[in-house]
């Protein structure tokens, strides 16, 4: 007995192919047997106690021909008893999991393919993978070539033909990194606004209006894990949503005349010494109308407090300047102080609504909506060398003209909850 | 496939030998353990934000990222000159934009709603849009809109009089003429007078269609004299409310996705297609409970995979979840994404399991033991497993994958730098290093250096020249000369050097760590197998005398020799009672404490230091070198252990 299986041995490795080909139809029996039943249930309407089982079911099919394969990659079987099981999944998982459904379908006809093509003659194979390889690298030139300007061929091609393909594989990246020049980060700063409930009569302890400073991302808060993963992935939360279009004043002169006037009757709010800083910028369409309401509604449901309901939500996106070289080592004037990093002037805030939980805007026309809100060294003083955010209030006035703050109607300095008086509440 | 077994296929040999000549699969393995320990840390820092980033009320919330799911079009440029419906075709992009402001924009949303959906009633209300807006000349078209405005403020409140009051102001029939009908385009005013009636009651129709309040009327006015500015916008904008469907719940559903996405989705002109071509178990279950263990099933795939156990499989299942979680949320993402997926991608294509991996070890084994049943005979198999990973074409293709996809990340990103000013006149140096919220400037110790050293302008521009130069050459450098293999290690120490800098300086460890792991493809896998793992004839000499009669010491030898990748074990055939193991300097080890003592001597073992670490390992390990409990080997087991030969 042992001869016989020293025999075998030294002719071949043992075959894997029986067990290949037992889990291909295990796999691909299940898959069908899936499919069948996702068909029948679809039918009589939807079962949501099945979604489950359904789903399990889908995946163990999968795994099972997906083992049969990783046994035998070489193989037609395998490639289609993998392609079966993706098939049956496409269809007999719950129709509420479309996106599933869709991955499925790809993936049924992505191995069914394979399986054809392990039967081609060899030389076919080598030249159907060249293609695909060619292929598969137009594809990453027009991802690359697809921010503005663009060349038109590559955009029908982007568009027509490597959109799916590029945004399913997530390779759709540019990879224009700082560029075409390095720039400043985006933060956002909100105001939340809570409001005793009206059948609540307040008390000493409990205020009738609250209000409360969240901005994010900030470091000392934000970088949760020791590389920072948290952080990072919130500053391109802010990066997403902050880009801005033209406004469309250029063809409107009506409504450009319209903001001026609403923005001029602000006089207590002035006008930022950079004049680029001095026309509204308007949020990118996709910003204005899905992202940030998103972000408000996550604000409103992360920042809760006990027994308050939030009345509103003030969003200003925060560009934190870079401080020139001249003015962080002091050499801007003979006389200068050199200027923290942290410099309060060097944030731009930029009024982008009040909103209420739901990310509706609550005022359309709010004189400030899109305007800059600056923060500005009072006209004479040299704030000294320092980290600004440690400074009392007092302090702080003395040397920074805070019109957000006066905007806002309350102190973005403070963190966590405080109390409003009735006068106070910001711009109305 | 072997080299010289790939097809002769003219004019594409030199392709086919660069992309699927078989090759060393050590570097792909190596790669493969960096990617993944990185990426199972990137998904365990997800584990406090698993809510926040892909629950129900995530930043992106759930309905949100269905909407731009299913919705989300994509704008085209029509192929010829001329669109579908015969116009120039560039200037269709946006023509039914609605405008920026959200007060107008609401009032132009709010008209669309109030048109009737029947088509005949539509029809009726626009009848007067529909007479004016294919005038040729466009003046008449803003003509006949201000003349809505007028006309809003001029009529009387009494509907029953506005018919014969809009007659006598349009058409009047005294000497003296009115400010209104003096302004009037002249087609109006050379209309036939049995045309008037009809032409009064379009306008009295239209009027009843557009908004009472007359702000909003000037809105919506405003929009189209904007909107309509070129022929081509006033097709659009006519076709757009002719075309509204009929259905009530559709007509909404369209003007809510022109709200949305400022596109009409039913122009194949400019919307080519709707929808992302996206999957995530997040769009589907924002359960806390479902989608922990939906993560801690897919940080167990990233395990099995970044160790190498059933890594065609395990491969597979990781570049599937890693998609599910970049595809709900693109707004938490950046370029360190971009790179994952890249060598995720590529990985599974490079069935990057066949080196550096528990499968190896597996074959290895599976090859070890059928030597060591073979009781000294030659197994030509079993010993081409155990001299090395096989030569194959996928790990080749793989690699390749990986260096030609980092040119294009190389040379994408130093020609887009050219269309900057700062990397041309040097400054761009400082907003990457001075920038708060990427810098480690909260150290006193890293703002007190920059202070210094630029303290000094010229410094300060030799440094930025030098950092701009640097950047630029290399990336742009890189992608044509990284193929030179003389040039190839200059350029490899240079890309580690700009990451590491991009790691340490700029804060982006991660996304500089997967770069550094897309760059190693370019290293050699000779070079990883000799300097990072366990090269031929390192370590000491050792002699293992065993029975092959025995089945625990065909696996203890077994066992040995799937360990021994340093080749320093010779296998010896001998009785059941002469296990023995004979080290380098001349001593035999006996009975259990051969499995130990190899254990000890095997190189790969002693690089295992780090994982002993981990708790149970040691016992794991030992377990393996266990020498089976059998009468003989119970009796070895009491004689000497170790004894000078």
């Amino acid at each position: 007995m042992a001869t016989d299986r020293i025999t075998t041995l030294e002719e071949s490795p043992p075959d894997d192919g029986p067990q290949a080909r037992f889990y291909s139809v295990i796999g691909a029996g299940t898959g069908l047997v899936l499919l069948g039943l996702g068909v029948l249930v679809d039918q009589a309407g939807p079962i949501s106690a099945l979604d489950i089982p359904r789903l399990v079911v889908g995946f163990l099919a999968i795994l099972g021909a997906g083992i049969g394969l990783s046994l035998a990659p070489g193989k037609p079987f395998g490639w289609a008893g993998l392609g079966l099981a993706f098939l049956g999944a496409s269809l007999g998982f719950p129709a509420e999991w479309d996106s599933y459904r869709m991955f499925c379908r790809i993936g049924a006809m992505f191995t069914l393919l394979f399986a054809v093509g392990w039967i081609l003659p060899r030389p076919v194979r080598f030249v159907l993978a060249g293609a695909w390889i060619l292929f598969h690298f137009i594809g990453i030139l027009s991802a690359v070539l697809s921010p503005s300007p663009q060349p038109w061929s590559m955009h029908q091609l982007w568009v027509r033909v490597y959109r799916p393909y590029l945004q399913f594989l997530y390779m759709n990246n540019a990879y224009q990194f700082y560029s075409p020049d390095p720039g400043p980060a985006t933060m956002f700063w909100c105001c939340l606004e809570y409001h005793l409930p009206k059948d609540v009569a307040p008390t000493a302890d409990k205020p009738k209006r609250l209000v409360q400073w969240v901005k994010f991302p900030t470091r000392p808060t934000m970088y949760r894990d020791p590389l920072g993963q948290s952080y990072y992935r919130r500053l391109a939360l802010t990066e997403l949503a902050s880009s801005t279009s033209p406004p469309s004043y250029d063809v409107n002169s009506q409504e450009y005349q319209a903001m001026q006037r609403r923005r001029d009757a602000r006089r207590d709010i002035p006008y930022h010494p950079v004049s680029d800083f001095n026309t509204p910028r308007f949020p990118a369409a996709l910003a204005q109308r899905i992202v940030l309401p998103s972000y408000i509604r996550h604000i409103a449901w992360e920042y809760p407090v006990e027994g308050y309901e939030i009345h509103s939500l003030k969003l200003y996106r925060v560009l934190h300047e870079i401080i020139p070289v001249p003015s962080f080592v002091g050499k801007m004037t003979p006389d200068s102080n050199p200027l923290s990093v942290y410099e309060p002037s060097s944030y731009v805030p930029t009024f982008q609504g009040e909103f209420d939980i739901n990310g509706e805007l609550i005022d359309k026309q709010e004189p400030l909506l899109y305007w800059v809100t600056p923060i500005l060294i009072r006209p004479g003083m040299k704030p000294p060398l320092g980290n600004p955010q440690t400074w009392s209030d007092e302090e702080y006035a003395k040397y920074y003209d805070d019109s957000l703050i006066r905007h806002a109607g309350s102190n973005h300095r403070v963190t966590g909850l405080q109390t409003l008086k009735d006068e106070e509440g910001g711009s109305k | 496939v072997s080299k010289s077994s790939l097809p002769n296929i003219p004019g594409m040999n030199a392709w086919n030998r660069f992309w699927f000549a078989p090759s060393d699969p050590t570097n792909i393995g190596f790669i493969r353990i960096m990617f993944g320990a990185l990426i199972l840390y990137v998904h365990l820092a997800y584990i406090p934000d698993i809510s926040n980033f892909f629950g129900e009320h995530a930043w992106f919330d759930l309905n949100s990222a269905t909407k731009e799911r299913k919705e989300f079009p994509s704008n085209v440029q029509p192929i010829g000159w001329e669109a579908s419906d015969g116009v120039y075709s560039d200037d269709k992009i946006e023509s039914v934009r609605l405008p920026d402001a959200l007060n107008r924009r609401k009032a132009v949303i709010d008209f669309y709603h109030s048109l009737p959906a029947n088509r005949q009633d539509r029809d009726k209300a626009l009848a007067f849009f529909n007479r004016i807006y294919a005038r040729s000349n466009p003046d008449d078209f803003r003509a006949c809109l201000d003349l809505m405005l007028q006309l809003s403020q001029s009529l009387p409140e009494d509907k029953a009089l506005h018919r014969e009051s809009l007659i006598n102001l349009l058409f009047p029939t005294g000497a003296v003429q009115r400010q209104i009908s003096s302004n009037l385009p002249e087609f109006i005013k050379t209309l036939p007078t049995e045309e008037r009636g009809k032409l009064v009651d379009e306008i009295l129709a239209f009027g009843e269609a557009l908004p009472a309040d007359l702000d909003e009327l000037s809105f919506v006015v405003g929009y189209f004299q904007i909107a309509v500015r070129t022929r081509v916008g006033q097709n659009q904008v006519w076709r757009y409310m002719r075309n509204l469907p009929t259905d009530e719940a559709e007509k909404k559903e369209a003007i809510d996705y022109l709200n949305r996405w400022d596109c009409d989705p039913r122009d194949p002109d400019l919307v080519y297609a709707r929808g992302r071509p996206t999957f995530s178990f997040f769009f589907h279950s924002s359960n806390l409970t479902a989608m922990s263990v939906f993560h801690a099933i897919g940080c167990t795939f990233i395990v099995l995979f970044t160790i190498g156990l059933f890594t065609r499989v395990s491969s597979v299942f990781t570049w599937f979840f890693l998609l599910n979680f970049l595809h709900r949320t693109t707004q938490v993402l950046f370029g360190m994404d971009a790179m994952m997926m890249i060598l995720m991608t590529y990985l599974v294509i490079g069935d990057s399991g066949q080196s550096l991996s528990i499968d190896r070890m597996r074959a290895r084994y599976r090859a070890a033991k059928a030597l060591a049943q073979g009781g000294g005979r030659s197994i030509p198999w079993a010993e081409a497993v155990l001299a090395g990973p096989a030569r194959t074409w996928t790990a080749n293709l793989g690699t390749r994958l990986i260096q030609v996809h980092f040119c294009y990340i190389y040379a994408s990103s130093g020609l887009s730098k050219l269309k900057g000013t700062m990397w041309w006149n040097h400054e761009a140096m400082w907003p990457t290093i001075a920038n708060p919220e990427f810098c480690p400037v909260q150290f006193k110790a890293y703002e007190w250096l920059l202070r210094q050293l630029f303290e000094y302008k010229a410094v300060y521009y030799m440094c930025g020249g030098g950092v701009a130069l640097f950047t630029l050459a290399l990336e742009i450098g890189l992608p044509f000369l990284i193929w030179n293999m003389r040039l190839r290690p200059y350029l490899v120490i240079g890309a580690i050097l700009l990451h590491t800098g991009i790691g340490i300086i700029m804060g982006l460890t991660i996304f500089g760590c997967l770069m550094l792991c897309l760059l190693s493809s370019y290293i050699p896998a000779a070079v990883i197998r000799n300097r990072v793992t366990w090269a031929n004839a390192k370590g000491e000499r050792l002699k293992l005398r065993y029975s092959s009669e025995d089945d625990g010491q065909v696996r203890l030898a077994a066992v040995i020799k799937t360990f021994d990748v340093a080749q320093q074990v010779e296998l010896q055939v001998g009785k059941k009672e002469d296990l023995a193991l004979t080290t380098g300097d001349g001593n035999v080890v006996r009975g259990e404490e051969v499995g130990s003592t190899a254990r000890q001597k095997l190189v790969m073992l002693q690089g295992f230091w780090l994982l002993r670490l981990i708790p149970g390992f040691g016992l794991f390990l030992s377990s393996l070198f266990r020498l089976p409990k059998s009468d003989e080997n119970s009796k070895a087991s009491t004689t000497p252990t170790v004894s000078a030969s």
